[in-house]
């Protein structure tokens, strides 16, 4: 038995959780640089407000509705989401953590699923302030169905489909786009043979859904008719790669600037590596324009992908070798809005294998080195140690206009209380 | 306030006589195990103003707050009163809730069934610096 939890309207709760004031109120989010709306609030989405409607095309209708918008505030999401694991993963026999804000629960052994699914859902909410739903199901993709009844139907906000009859008939009313795995491409070609309801793809045979879905949609509909083909990850998967990427709050029009935000989104990638113990061989790094201002200006995409001889974490290597790159596709006649720096190929840093020529006291120093850098970002703040090639300038840094404080994560930013 | 468990560090002996304390060396006591006791529903907090004075907390203290307390008659809360956060005592009769300042410039408040009102958290610890 799985049990799927989910935050509801995830980004907008948090903010709603400092400040009593938005219970009932619409609540929308915005990405990265204020771009558009990535969360809502149920009362947000009552009004219209679509996912992804670009911000400054929404100005109004947020004004006219009274609705409370806020930047991306992913430090505290980041704690919100830490603290509904913790309590989940101290509940249940094990959890995969499958994002942000959703957790696949291992609920054998769990005697009353449905009265534990709703004390578990109480908790949270009381411990944290969060909402969460809850599907139960005997499989992982019957459990993201089950929980999607949970969230729109039913008022305790758990769901479990464990009878058989019973799923079909929810499956008949559900649409095969809402399926876990199904996206749009396959949805079209879902349509195309006149399939609407998930109920319709389980008649299909096994042979038909292989050829036109792959053996992934196979397993993904056998889940659907009851027969687990996905198992639990117990905790959190190693990444395979890691992004940082930004669009930048100003266009950068020189190479120094550029030089400075690509470095810093390596340091950022090397710290990740660090913090999870592993170590990349591959350096990929990308440079945007703007594609949508194009008079008088070059439209640009460069990209160059470095491969290390040996694995690592090092942040002064792997910056260096960014720098190296950045000058082989940098363009001057450019002016550029992105950039980004993806690490793969990550393996456990136990197991990175040195070359003949490594010098083993080198690489202690060094290690040591990023060791005492992270302890003092951890304690004084993220990039308070950096290389000088980060530099200070802010030119490209996030617009967040909207930003709520960091209540759970910065001491100067705790909330204040009158009494 | 860390969800992450302490490290333990020992110095490093170079030769010469062993210490004899490194066999009962202890982890050192941290605030954080004190203090928080339930870290996933603990939240931190200034308290600004003075109508719990007599109750000992002072402008500028910071509190502590478990959510996952159910508030008992006496205890210090959290309260969200009509979408506003409120420092107060909880005390609950049969008949209705009030909200008990400690400072005689200030009224108690009742709660009745229209107020909009929730008990946000339980006020467990407070901390105040003298420098």
């Amino acid at each position: 038995m799985i049990a799927l939890a989910d935050c509801n309207n995830f980004y907008a709760s948090c903010e709603r959780v400092f400040r009593p004031k938005l219970n009932g109120k619409p609540v929308v989010v915005l990405s990265n640089n204020d771009g558009c709306v990535i969360a809502r609030s149920n009362e947000a989405k009552a009004l219209g407000i679509k996912m992804g409607e670009p911000a400054f095309k929404s100005r109004d209708i947020f004004k006219r509705n009274g609705i409370h918008v806020f930047s991306t505030n992913f430090a505290l999401y980041g704690d919100f989401s830490n603290r509904v694991m913790s309590i989940l993963s101290d509940s249940v026999p094990s959890i995969e953590i499958y994002s942000i804000d959703e957790a696949f629960m291992n609920f054998r052994g769990i005697p009353k699923k449905e009265e534990f699914g709703i004390e578990l859902r109480e908790k949270v909410l009381q411990w944290t302030g969060i909402p969460i739903s809850i599907g139960i199901a005997p499989t992982k993709t019957l459990s993201k169905v089950a929980n999607s009844i949970a969230k729109k139907q039913r008022k305790n906000g758990v769901c479990v489909l464990m009878d058989e009859n019973e799923a079909l008939e929810y499956l008949k009313l559900f649409p095969v786009a809402n399926l876990w795995g199904v996206g749009r491409r396959f949805s079209q070609m879902l349509q195309n043979n006149s399939i609407q309801n998930a109920y319709e793809l389980t008649q299909k045979s096994d042979h038909w859904l292989q050829k036109h879905m792959s053996i992934v949609g196979l397993k993904m509909v056998k889940e659907l008719r009851g027969e687990p083909c996905f198992d639990m990850v117990n905790g959190w998967r190693r990444k395979k790669s890691i992004l940082t990427s930004r669009t930048f709050g100003h266009e950068i029009d020189n190479f120094k600037g550029l030089a400075q935000a690509l470095s810093t989104y390596a340091s950022m990638c090397a710290a990740k590596l660090r913090k999870e113990g592993s170590c990349a061989k591959t350096i990929h790094i990308m440079i945007f324009t703007n594609p949508f201002k194009q008079n008088y200006r070059m439209n640009y995409k460069g990209s160059k992908t470095i491969i290390l001889d040996t694995p690592t974490n090092d942040g002064l290597e792997i910056v260096s070798r960014c720098i190296d790159a950045l000058r082989s596709i940098y363009r001057r006649d450019c002016i550029y809005k992105r950039a980004g720096v993806i690490v793969s190929d990550i393996v456990p840093q136990s197991q990175v294998q040195l070359t003949f020529f490594h010098k083993h006291a080198n690489i202690e120093k060094r290690q040591n080195l990023m060791t005492a850098v992270d302890k003092l970002n951890d304690g004084y703040g993220r990039m308070k140690v950096r290389f000088a090639i980060n530099g200070f300038e802010k030119k490209w840094h996030l617009r967040q206009e909207k930003l709520s404080p960091c209540y759970t994560t910065r001491i100067s930013d705790l909330l204040r209380i009158k009494c | 306030m860390q969800l992450k468990s302490p490290k333990l560090y020992l110095p490093k002996i170079m030769a010469g006589f062993p210490s004899p304390a490194e066999d009962f060396t202890e982890l050192s006591i941290s605030l954080d195990q004190v203090l928080v006791k339930n870290p996933p529903a603990t939240f931190m907090a200034y308290a600004e103003g003075d109508s719990m004075i007599d109750m000992g907390i002072h402008h500028g203290d910071i509190i502590i707050v478990d959510r996952s307390l159910t508030p008992c008659n006496g205890d210090i809360i959290v309260a969200a009163l009509e979408g506003e956060f409120l420092i107060k005592q909880f005390s609950k009769t049969k008949t209705h809730i009030k909200l008990i300042p400690h400072n005689s410039k200030y009224p108690i408040i009742y709660i009745n069934e229209d107020t909009d009102f929730q008990v946000w958290g339980v006020v467990v610890h407070s901390i105040r610096s003298y420098r």
